[in-house]
C-alpha cells in the first residue's frame, strides 16, 4: 500500500527490541518543548508547595501589626489582614490545592474506569443501569449542584479541617461520567478486536482478560483524561473556595485566598493578595494541559510528521 | 513513432522527516507515449506512487519537496508551472484515481455534485450542461439507472462502483494522460477485471496514455505496453512488456516474476526474494538490492549500476550486464 | 425521525426523574432550612419555628414533599420562591433573560472567533501564527472564569475606568431607546469578554483538531487532483466534514444560554439568574433552586435529544439510516 511517505523499516539500523507503544510514546512525549516546560513549571509549583515553606523566613501566625502591608524586601508579596506573609499562605494554599486536584481525580478515575470497564465488558442490564445513572449525573448543571454541596457542608457543621475530605471526594463523585464514557466506548470497540477473540479461544478467565489485555489499552486513554481531571479539579475546588464553600479557614487554599477581592477595598487597592493566587492556579492548570496535551499526541499513533 | 506525453528526467523528490532524508524518488527518467499504456511495477515503497503525485505536483510539502529533475509533459515542464497553471491541468489534461476507492469520495456531497465539479470549472459547463455530461459519464463507465445515482451519496455504493465513479470523474475533460495508482488492489478479484476492462475501453475510445501503478504482474501482463521496474526509488529495469517477460535481466525482476503463483502448477515451496527492502533514510552509492542478490559481486557493494539499454530497447541497471561482467 | 424522537423522548423520562429525585433530596436532606435561617434567633421558639415551617409546608415528611412539588412541576407549577415571595417561574423570567442576553453575545464571539483561528491555524499548521495563538489559547483556558474576570474589572474598570464596574444598567439612570442599550452594551463587555475568552480556547482547538483531520483524509487529495482551487477544497470539500462534529458540540451549548454563569454574574453584579440562584443557595429558598436546575436539567436533556437530531440531518451516512 503506498502512502504519500514511504515506510520507514527501523529494524535495520536499530538494536535488538522492538519499540513497543509506551516506548514510541515515550520518545514523542519528550521531544514535545512544551511537555517538558509543562513538567519544569509542575514540578517547580510542587516544590515551591510542599519544599517552599520550609525555606521561609516567616511564620504562618497572625500578627496584626503587620497587617496589609504592601511587599516588600520582607515579605516579597505583602502580608494580608491578618499580617500573615502572603507568599508563604500561597505555599502552603498550594498544598492544599494540589492535593485536593490529585486526590480528587484519583477518586474519579477509579469509579470512572470501574464503571466504564463494567458497563463496557459486560454490557446488558449493567451496562443500562450505570449508563443511565451517568445520564443523570451528566444531565445536573455541576456548579450549581457543587455549590449546594458546599453549602450543605456548612449547615452540617463539618469541621475545617474535615472538609477538606469531604471536597476531594464530592469532586470525585460528580465527575467520573466523562471518563466512564471514554472507557466505556473504548472497551466496547477494543472487545470486538481480533485479538480479544484470540483470548476468548485461549480459554483466559475474565478478570485475566480485563485486566492484562484491556487495560493497557484503555491506560493511555484514562492516562490523558486523569492528567486534565487535575486541571479541572483544581479549578472546580477553587471556584468552591472562593465562594467560602469549599475549604474554609484556617485551611488555606488558593481559591481562597482569591476571595479577598470580594471585598471592595482588597480588590482595588491590594491586589497582591489575589493576584498571585490567581496566577498561581493558572501556571499549573498551563503546565497540566501541556503536559496532557503532549501526551494526547504522543499515544496517537497517527504521526503528524 | 508517437511522440512522448510525459518525460521522466531525471526526478528527484526527497521527503525530510526526523529521522532523516528519505529518498523516495531517487534519479528516476523514463518516458510514457501518447495513448500508450505503460505499467510502473514495484514492491511497497519502491517510489512509484510519488512518481505519478509528483507529476501531479501532489506531494505534501512539508515534509516533501521535488528537489531535482525535470518532468516534460507535452512539452512543457511541471515544475517550472506556477500553481494556477499547474491546476489548470490536473483533473483536465491529466487525470487520476486511487487506490481507496471507499475514501476517496467525500462522504458529505453527493456524486452528482463531485462529478460536476471538474466539467464546470475546466469546461466551464454550466449546471444544467454539466448534469447531462456526468449522467453520460456514469453511463459510460458501466452503471446503470444514472439518474438516481446523481443525487445518492458515496456510502450508498458499493466499492467497485464507487472506482468507476472515480475513473468518471478522471476522464470527464478527456485528459490526454490518465494516471491509476493500484486502482484494483482493494477490490475483490471479480471487480478488479471488470475495472481493468473498462480502463481498457476507455483508453482506446478516448485515446489516452494510461499510467498504471501496480505490484501486480498478473495485471502487467494483462494491460501493459511497456513496463518500468522500481526499486527503492529508482528503475532498474524497463522494456516492452512482451520482452520484460520473455526476458527479464535483473536479478530483482527475475525474482518477481519467479514468486508469482502459477494457477495449475504446483509447487512445494512458493518462492520468495529473501531480505527485505532497505532502509530508505540516507541510502548511499550501491546497488540496493545487492544484499538480497544471489548474483552480487564487489562492485555491486561499491557502485550504483547505471541504466542502459541494449538493442531491443530494453533497459536495465545491474552491472551482470555492464562492460567486463557482461554474460 | 419522528420515531426516533419520540423513543428518545420517552428515555429521556426515567433521567428526568432521577434526575429530579436526586436534586430534591440534596437540598431537603440538608439540615437547616429556610426557617431557621431566615428566623432564627433568640426571641424565636421552637412552636412559632414550627408554625412558620408549617406555613411554607416544611413540616411534611419527605416523600410527601417531593411528590407534591414533582406533581406540582408537571402541571408547570414550581411554587413560590421564598425570598422574593412571588411564583418561582416569575422570578425566573424575571432574570433569566438577562442571563439570555449575555450567553447570546457570548456564543456569538465565541464561536467567530475560535472558528477563524481554528481554520486559520489548521491550514496553515506550524506557522508562527498557529504557535503564538496555540499558547495564547492554552494560557486562556488555564484561567479560572471569575480570575479572569476579577482581572479585566480592576484593570479595565477600576484602573483605567474605560467600562462600568458592574451591573447592567448605569445606577439611577433613567435611559430609554438608543440611550439604554448603548448603556447597557457598555456594561456587557467585560463579562461577555471573560467568558468569550475563557472558552474560545477550547472550541478554536476542536476547530482545528477537526480540520487537521479532515484535510489528511484521502477525498481531499482527490479534489485537489481533480484540479479545484485550494478555497474550494478548504471551504467546499473539507469545512463541510469539520463541522460535523461540531454541530453537535453547538447544540450542547444551547442550555448554557439559559444556565447563566453564577459566578462570574455575581463578580460583575449582573442582575441574571445565575447571580440569583447562588443567593437563593445561600438562603436555603429552595423552590427557587430546583425550579432553576430542574429547567436546566430539562433544557439539557432536550439539547442532548436535538444534537442527535441534527447531527442525523447534516451527516448523509447517518441520515439515510
Amino acid at each position: 500500500m503506498e502512502r504519500l511517505t514511504p515506510t520507514l523499516d527501523y529494524r535495520k539500523n536499530r538494536k535488538k527490541g522492538g519499540t513497543s507503544l509506551w516506548q514510541d510514546a515515550f520518545r514523542r512525549f519528550i521531544k514535545n518543548k512544551y511537555a517538558i516546560l509543562g513538567l519544569v513549571i509542575l514540578t517547580f509549583m510542587f516544590l515551591f508547595a510542599f519544599v517552599g515553606p520550609y525555606f521561609s523566613p516567616h511564620q504562618d501566625v497572625p500578627d496584626v501589626t503587620k497587617a496589609n502591608q504592601p511587599p516588600s524586601n520582607e515579605h516579597w508579596l505583602g502580608t494580608d489582614n491578618l499580617g500573615r506573609d502572603v507568599l508563604l499562605r500561597l505555599m502552603l494554599a498550594g498544598r492544599i490545592s494540589l492535593t485536593i486536584g490529585i486526590v480528587a481525580t484519583l477518586i474519579l478515575l477509579l469509579i470512572g474506569v470501574t464503571l466504564g470497564s463494567i458497563a463496557g465488558y459486560y454490557g446488558g442490564w449493567l451496562d443500562v443501569i450505570i449508563m443511565r445513572i451517568a445520564d443523570i449525573i451528566y444531565a445536573m448543571p455541576g456548579l450549581p449542584i457543587l455549590i449546594v454541596m458546599g453549602a450543605i457542608m456548612s449547615d452540617l457543621k463539618i469541621p475545617p479541617a474535615h472538609r477538606i475530605y469531604y471536597v476531594m471526594f464530592i469532586l470525585g463523585i460528580i465527575s467520573w461520567v466523562g471518563v466512564a464514557r471514554l472507557v466505556r466506548s473504548q472497551i466496547l470497540s477494543l472487545k470486538e478486536q481480533e485479538f480479544m477473540l484470540a483470548t476468548e479461544v485461549l480459554g483466559l478467565r475474565d478478570s485475566k482478560k480485563i485486566i492484562k489485555h484491556l487495560f493497557p489499552n484503555v491506560l493511555p486513554t484514562v492516562i490523558v483524561a486523569g492528567t486534565l481531571g487535575v486541571a479541572s479539579s483544581i479549578i472546580s475546588e477553587s471556584a468552591l473556595s472562593f465562594l467560602g464553600l469549599g475549604v474554609v479557614p484556617p485551611t488555606p487554599s488558593w481559591g481562597y485566598m482569591l476571595s479577598a477581592a470580594n471585598n471592595m477595598i482588597d480588590f482595588a487597592k491590594r491586589p497582591w493578595l489575589w493576584i498571585p493566587p490567581g496566577v498561581a492556579i493558572m501556571l499549573t492548570v498551563l503546565a497540566i494541559n501541556f503536559v496532557g496535551d503532549a501526551l494526547r499526541d504522543a499515544f496517537d499513533p497517527r504521526q503528524k510528521i | 513513432m508517437a511522440r512522448n506525453i510525459v518525460e521522466f528526467r531525471n526526478l528527484k523528490t526527497y521527503f525530510y522527516t526526523e529521522e532523516g532524508v528519505v529518498k523516495a524518488v531517487n534519479d528516476v527518467s523514463f518516458s510514457i507515449r501518447e495513448g500508450e499504456t505503460v505499467c510502473v511495477v514495484g514492491e511497497s515503497g519502491c517510489g512509484k506512487s510519488v512518481t505519478a503525485l509528483s507529476l501531479m505536483r501532489l506531494i505534501q510539502s512539508p515534509p516533501g519537496k521535488i528537489v531535482g529533475g525535470e518532468i516534460i509533459f507535452d512539452g512543457r515542464d511541471i515544475l517550472k508551472l506556477s500553481d494556477a497553471e499547474m491546476r489548470r491541468i490536473r483533473g483536465n489534461e491529466i487525470g487520476m484515481i486511487f487506490q481507496e476507492p471507499m475514501t476517496s469520495l467525500n462522504p458529505v456531497l453527493t456524486i452528482g455534485d463531485q462529478l460536476m465539479e471538474p466539467l464546470m470549472l475546466h469546461k466551464h459547463m454550466t449546471k444544467k450542461e454539466a448534469w447531462n455530461k456526468a449522467i453520460e459519464l456514469i453511463k459510460q463507465v458501466g452503471i446503470p439507472r444514472a439518474e438516481q445515482i446523481m443525487t445518492s451519496y458515496p456510502h450508498e455504493l458499493s466499492g467497485g462502483m464507487r472506482q468507476r465513479i472515480m475513473i468518471a470523474m478522471a476522464i470527464s475533460c478527456d485528459p490526454k494522460l490518465l494516471i491509476a495508482d493500484e486502482p484494483t488492489t482493494a477490490l475483490d478479484v471479480t471487480i478488479q477485471a471488470q475495472i481493468l476492462d473498462l480502463l481498457r475501453r476507455l483508453k482506446e475510445e478516448k485515446k489516452m496514455a494510461l499510467m498504471l501503478i501496480t505490484h501486480d504482474l498478473g495485471i502487467v501482463a494483462e494491460m501493459a505496453d511497456y513496463v518500468v521496474v522500481m526499486y527503492a526509488g529508482k528503475v532498474i529495469e524497463e522494456a516492452p512488456v512482451r520482452e520484460l517477460f520473455k526476458n527479464p535481466k535483473h536479478p530483482y525482476t527475475r525474482g518477481l516474476l519467479k514468486a508469482k503463483p502459477v494457477i495449475g502448477r504446483r509447487q512445494e515451496r512458493l518462492y520468495t526474494i529473501p531480505g527485505q527492502v532497505p532502509n530508505p533514510i540516507d541510502l548511499g552509492d550501491f546497488c540496493y538490492f545487492s544484499d538480497r542478490c544471489e548474483y552480487t559481486m564487489d562492485v555491486c557493494r561499491k557502485k550504483m549500476p547505471p541504466l542502459v539499454a541494449d538493442e531491443n530497447g530494453h533497459k536495465v541497471a545491474c552491472w551482470l550486464y555492464e562492460g567486463e561482467w557482461k554474460k | 425521525m419522528t420515531q426516533f424522537i419520540i423513543r428518545r423522548l420517552l428515555q429521556s423520562i426515567p433521567t428526568l426523574i432521577g434526575a429530579s429525585i436526586i436534586i430534591f433530596l440534596i437540598f431537603a436532606l440538608a439540615p437547616g432550612d429556610y426557617v431557621t435561617r431566615q428566623f432564627e434567633n433568640p426571641k424565636m421558639t421552637p412552636e412559632r419555628m414550627e408554625q412558620l415551617r408549617a406555613l411554607y409546608g416544611l413540616d411534611k415528611p419527605l416523600p410527601e414533599r417531593y411528590l407534591r412539588w414533582a406533581g406540582n412541576m408537571l402541571r408547570g407549577e414550581m411554587g413560590d420562591s421564598l425570598m422574593f415571595k412571588k411564583p418561582v417561574i416569575s422570578v425566573i423570567n424575571d432574570f433569566i433573560w438577562n442571563s439570555f442576553l449575555l450567553g447570546v453575545a457570548i456564543m456569538f464571539f465565541e464561536w467567530l472567533i475560535a472558528s477563524i483561528i481554528g481554520i486559520y491555524s489548521a491550514v496553515r499548521q506550524y506557522s508562527v501564527f498557529d504557535t503564538i495563538a496555540t499558547l495564547i489559547i492554552f494560557m486562556l483556558y488555564s484561567l479560572p472564569s471569575f480570575f479572569l474576570g476579577l482581572l479585566l474589572l480592576k484593570i479595565f474598570a477600576v484602573d483605567l475606568r474605560w467600562f462600568p464596574v458592574g451591573g447592567m444598567i448605569t445606577t439611577a439612570s433613567n435611559y430609554t431607546g438608543w440611550a439604554h442599550i448603548t448603556d447597557v452594551a457598555k456594561h456587557m463587555v467585560l463579562p461577555v469578554a471573560t467568558l468569550t475568552l475563557i472558552s474560545v480556547g477550547g472550541l478554536s482547538r476542536y476547530f482545528r483538531a477537526n480540520m487537521l483531520e479532515v484535510i489528511k483524509q484521502d477525498y481531499i487529495r482527490t479534489a485537489r487532483a481533480k484540479g479545484l482551487k485550494e478555497r474550494t477544497v478548504i471551504f467546499k470539500h473539507a469545512l463541510r466534514n469539520a463541522l460535523l462534529p461540531l454541530i453537535t458540540l453547538f447544540t450542547l451549548e444551547i442550555p448554557s444560554l439559559f444556565a447563566g454563569a453564577m459566578i462570574t454574574e455575581r463578580i460583575y453584579n449582573w442582575p441574571g439568574i445565575g447571580k440569583v440562584v447562588l443567593q437563593a443557595i445561600y438562603v436555603r429558598d429552595y423552590p427557587l433552586f430546583l425550579g432553576y436546575t430542574m429547567l436546566i436539567t430539562v433544557l439539557t436533556i432536550l439539547a442532548n435529544i436535538l444534537a442527535d437530531v441534527l447531527y442525523g440531518i447534516a451527516d448523509p451516512r447517518v441520515r439515510l439510516k
